[in-house]
């Protein structure tokens, strides 16, 4: 099923960000092939989020180059799709679910462009397909965590990119939404899309994702799941406040981050 | 009795008319700005950089001599460049919270532009009055015709260019990766405010511009669920308050500016309890009906 | 090496711009009139006139309330409340004299002070029940309070009654006339807020950094809050005569920001903060009194601002020139870890341009 595109679908080389002269993220070399959901594992303030808005050009970097399927970012804004962290959205705007979804397709309308029904067709079925057609006319404030994350999730998919990058999509939402996002997730890389995935629960990264980076300011590792999940590893990203246990079944159980 | 207290001021002279007009202006061309600087959390940002408009235009007078059209509103502009450097500046080096940054620059240059007025430009047109209170029917021809041509130019660009507006003030993050220049919106959002309230200057005054600029987009906030709603009733707030503004002060006897300020404050207030209460009654159905679905079973 | 010649020039830059006002006020005193500045500085100074020693005292009373006030405002990021209570406080003066006609102190003190404390509520309200955002709420109440406040006044000056000529000092402050019994109001005020601050001192303390650890050990946040702002408004009413409703909120302000420049220690400027406001008072109405036109309100806060950015330039650990110093030593010792020769020679530029004192 997957897309044998030998194009890698995201290289970053060298990537060193600082916030007031202290480096946040440091000297991050990566290449990522198409049609793969990685997940961004490391601990509070190793610069997940902030390694993302960089490659995505929203901070200034001190160093580094990002190509994006080949090519410059700037070449291929329509195929890089960015959800934000649910905290940084300000709830309050007098915008619409239909509205927000909506903008997904802004990217590709210019500067004077209005959407035309194909766009709003696009629209719809990504509404549908989150399962929030019903919400369409309600105020973005008035809906549950679940929701919310619920219509950035339909946006990205109204802006039909190849590489997506999600901060933090599973924080605060409900059981069966989480479901779905990860349901979504496989299916993208099925269609041989890459979603990169800032994440802090190690519980569940195991199922999630096929490749882990691991991150504390530095890259730690970098590669699947299988080989990078392991205790060495891992407790060399988290430090020393991770915990290793063993089950019955003498499986490896994390605990801590 | 209704026609003297609401027609004849039509009927004596053009002076209500022109009253009407400039207070209209300023009304739409202020609302629509408000709408986007509310938003985006700059109000008091939006305060600041009224209030240093005074300044501005005062030092341009002093170096040039001059008080056309031009002089002040590169005063102003300048002035307001000035100030968002400085409150910067201050917050990164001063290690002040922006709050007290923006009271730190602003009070200070306004002083400076009070001091300034009132030793070395005594002989400008401009005075503590007109500063403090406006003067809705003192504006001069060419300051209408900059306010027209600003409240347009408003208009335009707001319906030329919503969707890239609506996503850059909505998310910066999403319109600078579509790759909209939101860094020119912000500065095209921030010298839009200084030309209005130098536009708006010798009507309503420096200190009451800023209820022109806020008070509208609050109100509209609290009903309306999408921006372009907002921003049509924050532009009826704004012409609202601006007539039932003059009617005030006609029957007072009072400033105009004033009246508007406080007529548009009363509309807030009145729009405030109203959907407080709206709530409420709300709340209150919906407790019953769950009250009432629960005691059959 | 190439980064080491920039803090050179950057403190020699900062030290033309001081020197450089020195001599503009040196030179702006010196000339023609000098003689007759420092003649009318003498009798400011040595209360050649009876009135001067109600306006020294009255407005070193106001700057060390403000600058008292303003520091808990600053900290708990309050700073343009003070603004909007200032605004506010407007109406009620005219409210006042419309009752009352006369420009007696009592009347116009209660006036002002409730309509302020309204705003307050008012503020709190606001965000409490709708969904207005926080600055706004503020900036709205500020103006549509100032608004009725043009309002009355204006309709006041057009009902020709004559008596309300004086009204026009409250905007921007006429401390030359600063009454006896204000002085007195004043004093009281002062003397209470200091007990008050050292009676519930921890409370306070606590609160000001941590509210919300505050509520959860007990202590009553809310009614101190509102006792706060209550204080705040008496204070800034008190004030209106030598500083004015719209400029009072930088009083608050600028010498507390500028004592949080000086000092990490909350008791320290706790004191620092009043003392420069009351340096800023007595000097802004020195220069009112000096030079014509000048109000006392924006000279007060002007005096107020040249001691927020000197500040700013020396302050000991927070100042830009300490600061880069301090950058400038890191930068040092990092690059001594990497190579060690290149350490010994940044150190000699840096010495030399100002030495290791202070």
């Amino acid at each position: 099923m997957r897309a044998a595109t030998t194009t890698p679908a995201l290289e970053v080389r060298d990537m060193t960000i600082s916030y007031d002269r202290e480096p946040v993220v440091e000297g991050v070399t990566l290449t990522i092939p198409q049609g793969r959901v990685v997940g961004i594992l490391g601990p509070n303030g190793a610069g997940k989020s902030t390694l993302i808005k960089g490659v995505l050009g929203l901070l200034e970097t001190d160093h580094g180059e990002v190509r994006v399927f080949g090519g410059e970012l700037s070449g291929s804004r329509q195929e890089v799709v960015y959800v934000p962290q649910r905290g940084s959205v300000d709830w309050d705007f007098p915008v619409t679910v239909k509205d927000v979804v909506l903008m997904g397709r802004y990217g590709r309308l210019g500067l004077f462009g209005r959407p035309s029904a194909e766009d709003r067709r696009i629209a719809w079925e990504a509404m549908a397909k989150m399962g929030i057609e019903a919400l369409a006319d309600r105020q973005i404030s008035e809906m549950s965590g679940g929701q919310q994350q619920r219509v950035f999730l339909a946006r990205a998919l109204a802006q039909e990119g190849r590489l997506l990058f999600m901060d933090e999509p599973f924080v605060g939402v409900d059981a069966s939404t989480e479901a779905a996002i990860v349901e979504l997730l496989h299916e993208m890389r099925d269609q041989g899309r890459t979603v990169v995935v800032v994440n802090h629960d190690l519980q569940t990264a195991r199922e999630y994702f096929d490749e882990l980076i691991l991150l504390n300011k530095r890259l730690i590792a970098y590669g699947p799941v299988k080989q990078v999940f392991t205790a060495p590893l891992l407790s060399k990203t988290y430090g020393g406040r991770l915990a290793v246990f063993r089950d019955h079944d003498d499986q490896e159980i994390i605990v801590g981050a | 009795m209704l026609y003297e207290l609401f027609i004849e001021p039509w009927t004596i002279g053009d002076w209500m008319w022109r009253g009407v007009l400039v207070s209209s202006l300023v009304a739409i061309s202020c609302a629509i700005l408000g709408t986007f600087l509310y938003l985006k959390r700059l109000s008091l940002l939006a305060d600041a950089m009224a209030h240093v408009a005074l300044p501005g235009i005062v030092a341009a007078y002093l170096l040039t001599g001059s008080q056309s059209t031009p002089t002040m509103l590169l005063g102003a502009i300048l002035a307001g460049l000035v100030t968002s450097g400085l409150i910067r500046f201050v917050e990164r080096y001063g290690h002040a919270r922006t709050d007290a940054a923006i009271g730190i620059v602003f009070t200070s240059l306004f002083a400076l532009g009070i001091l300034l007025l009132s030793t070395f430009a005594r002989d400008a047109h401009l005075d503590l009055n007109c500063v403090l209170y406006g003067n809705v029917l003192g504006v001069a021809d060419h300051s209408l015709i900059l306010l027209a041509v600003v409240t347009v130019a408003i208009v335009a660009l707001t319906v030329l260019f919503f969707r890239p507006l609506q996503l850059a003030t909505f998310d910066p993050a999403l319109a600078a990766a579509f790759g909209l220049p939101v860094g020119l919106i912000h500065a095209g959002l921030m010298g839009t405010l200084s030309v209005t309230t130098v536009a708006s200057f010798e009507a309503v005054g420096a200190i009451l511009v800023i209820a022109a600029i806020i008070t509208p987009a609050a109100t509209a906030h609290l009903i309306a669920k999408r921006l372009e709603t907002m921003l049509l009733v924050a532009v009826a707030h704004g012409l609202l308050s601006a007539v039932l503004g003059m009617y005030l002060s006609i029957w007072l006897e009072c400033s105009s500016a004033g009246a508007m300020v406080t007529t548009g404050a009363l509309l807030y207030a009145v729009t405030l309890g109203a959907t407080w209460a709206r709530r409420r009654w709300r709340r209150a159905q919906r407790r019953q009906r769950l009250q009432a679905s629960a005691l059959p079973g | 090496m190439e980064r080491n010649r920039h803090p050179r020039w950057a403190r020699r830059a900062a030290l033309a711009t001081f020197m450089g006002i020195t001599a503009a006020s040196a030179t702006a005193s010196a000339a023609s009139p000098g003689a007759e500045i420092w003649a009318r500085t003498v009798s400011f100074f040595t209360l050649e006139y009876g009135f001067l020693a109600y306006t020294i005292a009255g407005s070193a009373l106001v700057g060390a309330l403000c600058g008292l006030l303003g520091v808990f405002m600053v900290l708990r990021r309050l700073s343009l409340m003070g603004d909007a209570l200032g605004h506010a406080a407007l109406p009620g003066i005219g409210i006042a004299f419309l009752l009352v006609q006369t420009k007696a102190l009592g009347p116009i003190v209660l006036g002002a002070t409730t309509t302020a404390l309204l705003a307050a509520l008012a503020i709190g309200a606001i965000t409490r029940i709708g969904r207005t955002r926080p600055d706004a709420a503020l900036g709205l109440v500020l103006a549509g309070f100032f608004g009725l406040g043009v309002v009355i006044l204006s309709y006041l000056q057009n009902s020709a009654s004559g008596a309300q000529s004086g009204l026009q000092d409250f905007m921007f402050g006429n401390a030359a006339a600063i009454q006896p019994a204000e002085v007195g109001l004043l004093g009281g005020l002062l003397a209470l807020t200091v007990a008050l601050v050292v009676a519930l001192y921890r409370p306070l303390q606590l609160m000001t950094f941590d509210a919300v650890l505050a509520k959860t050990m007990g202590v009553p946040v809310r009614a101190l809050h509102y006792g706060m702002m209550a204080l705040v408004a008496v204070a800034i009413v008190s004030s209106m005569q030598s500083v004015g409703v719209v400029l009072v909120a930088a009083m608050l302000i600028i010498p507390a920001s500028a004592a949080r420049l000086l000092s990490d220690r909350f008791e320290r400027v706790l004191l620092i903060a009043p003392a420069l406001g009351a340096a800023a008072g007595v000097l802004g109405a020195w220069l009112s009194f000096l030079f014509d036109g000048f109000s006392s309100g924006p000279s007060m806060v002007l005096v107020a601002a040249l001691f927020y950015t000197l500040a700013l330039l020396f302050a000991p650990r927070r100042g830009l020139i300490a600061q880069r110093r301090q950058r400038q030593e890191r930068l040092r010792r990092r690059d001594a870890e990497a190579t060690p020769n290149a350490g010994e020679s940044a150190r000699r530029p840096h010495s030399a341009a100002l030495g290791e004192a202070a």
